[in-house]
């Protein structure tokens, strides 16, 4: 059933962010053409886009303006997926099941905790796929900016670098795997808990006679006020505890660093499960849609 | 025992102060059509919402098919909402695909039959079609199923003359006959002569629970003038 709930969830999300992610990787392709295309790398002999502009007798304004008018193009793109992605998010939990949808939703033969974890599925997918596609377009401007694009793309794909890269991070921070490893859990458990912080302020927001959608923003704000008292109160505990911070940083740097990430981690999570309960909890007894 | 599909016991709503459903004991069997009657905020749509699990009671037991309100009884009700409740985006093939993945009683091709009485071709969108097809498209979909219990909330409220005609004769004609249908509504000289039982709902109090015919024989009159008498204002 999970898996039924989350193929519609990602045909609906899916429905208005892959357009997006197709407008943005088209426009920064031309944005990036247009950066190439820039005399100011006339120097760069040898440069296809340059070379082209020049054969084509390209006006030099003109080169100018369009290039100016491309990179507005791209931060716009950009600033869309961004806030689009967000928008989305919210949407699709607030109308999917709080609003006339959720009539359709909360009436099929499956248990509310399918239902919130179909949308953080789903959801945490698509933030996902957002900063894919936002990373994917900063590498196609990369490749615009730099004056011998296809140089860069072999550097960037030969063996050779990367061994040598390996081998001095092996050298230099042998624990380097673990950190990655551990930075990974961290993004993905950081994530969710902050998607199913949003979703449980809506729960909360839900349970107002009238001003839902004010109620979840000021249960957001509360949440997080709380939060961010829970972190300074720990913080505080935490360097009263550890008597000589400086001396731990200094000699026990790697251990202090690994318990940190550990911890941050072990928070995420607690965070997530509350938030998790809090939403499942008050979809299952306390729902009520106008 | 095993002819009681609905069984309300001492079954009370209460809302931040008011009242919704105050105690009520009700029992309803299979293969009926019956109608639940009252005045606006009488509590017909908390009655139905507490069926199909989008309220839990604030006291009281409900079972339905023997069963406490839950995911087994969602899958044998089908419930028609007083709303849209299908996302505009969706195709009617869409609508149909959805269906029959999540309830293993949709009949697949009764909805196509339907559809295309309606004239409906399987790739219209929701968005642009009217709110009368609208309306007529979540019809078929939830008469489609072969439910043990389906609730239908207001479904004449806010069609035209010759659409309640078209609705109540999809009802009638694709329901399944060993299930029961409860109609909730304030319209009773339309659905009238096709009700078996009627309950009369008034500020949360089931006040009369009876067959149509019994109500025929003992008033000697019709479900709606008793309709009027029992909520009467000013009385």
């Amino acid at each position: 059933m999970l898996k039924k709930l989350c193929k519609y969830e990602f045909r609906s999300i899916g429905r208005t962010l892959i357009p997006i992610y197709i407008a943005v990787i088209a426009v920064s392709i031309i944005a990036s053409i247009s950066l190439a295309m820039n005399v100011d790398y006339g120097r760069y002999y040898g440069n296809w886009a340059v070379q082209w502009a020049v054969e084509m007798n390209f006006p030099y304004q003109l080169q100018r303006i369009f290039t100016f008018v491309m990179s507005l193009a791209y931060f716009a793109v950009m600033v869309a997926l961004f806030v689009l992605t967000v928008v989305i998010i919210l949407q699709r939990f607030y109308k999917g099941l709080l609003c006339d949808e959720g009539y359709l939703m909360f009436t099929l033969p499956v248990k509310p905790w399918q239902l919130i974890t179909a949308k953080g599925i789903t959801a945490f997918v698509m933030s996902a796929l957002s900063c894919i596609v936002s990373c994917i377009s900063i590498f196609i401007m990369l490749l615009g900016s730099t004056p011998y694009p296809l140089r860069m793309l072999t550097e960037l794909f030969s063996f050779k670098n990367w061994s040598i890269l390996f081998t001095q991070l092996n050298n230099s921070v042998p624990m380097w795997g673990v950190y990655v490893f551990e930075f990974i859990i961290l993004a993905i458990v950081g994530s969710l808990a902050s998607l199913y912080q949003i979703y449980a302020s809506m729960a909360i927001g839900h349970l107002a006679k009238k001003n839902r959608i004010l109620m979840s923003v000021v249960a957001y704000i509360a949440i997080s006020m709380i939060l961010s008292f829970i972190a300074g109160f720990l913080s505080v505990f935490g360097i009263i505890m550890i008597e000589n911070t400086a001396y731990m940083l200094i000699n026990a740097g790697e251990v202090f660093l690994h318990g940190l990430m550990v911890f941050s981690i072990m928070a995420s999570v607690i965070q997530l499960v509350v938030f998790f309960v809090i939403t499942e909890r008050i979809l299952s007894k306390k729902l009520n849609l106008e | 025992m095993s002819n009681i599909l609905v069984s309300a016991r001492s079954l009370t709503k209460v809302y931040q102060q008011t009242t919704a459903l105050n105690n009520v004991n009700l029992e309803i069997g299979s293969g009926k059509i019956v109608g639940l009657l009252g005045p606006n905020g009488s509590g017909k749509t908390t009655f139905i919402k507490l069926l199909c699990g989008l309220l839990q009671p604030t006291s009281g037991m409900l079972t339905v098919d023997g069963q406490n309100v839950g995911t087994q009884t969602k899958s044998v009700i089908s419930y028609l909402p007083d709303r849209m409740f299908i996302a505009d985006w969706f195709k009617a093939c869409d609508l149909m695909e959805f269906f029959s993945d999540f309830y293993s009683d949709f009949d697949r091709n009764k909805a196509m039959e339907m559809l295309s009485a309606l004239g409906i071709a399987p790739n219209d969108k929701i968005k642009t079609m009217s709110k009368g097809t609208k309306e007529k498209i979540q019809l078929a979909m939830i008469m489609s199923r072969k439910a043990k219990l389906y609730l239908l909330d207001e479904p004449i409220a806010g069609v035209d003359p010759a659409a309640r005609d078209f609705i109540l004769n999809t009802i009638l004609t694709n329901y399944n006959e060993e299930g029961t249908v409860i109609i909730s509504t304030h319209l009773i000289s339309d659905i009238e002569r096709v009700l078996d039982e009627a309950i009369f709902l008034q500020n949360g109090n089931v006040v009369r629970h009876d067959t149509v015919d019994s109500i025929r024989e003992q008033e000697g009159k019709s479900v709606d003038q008793l309709f009027r008498e029992i909520f009467a204002y000013g009385v």
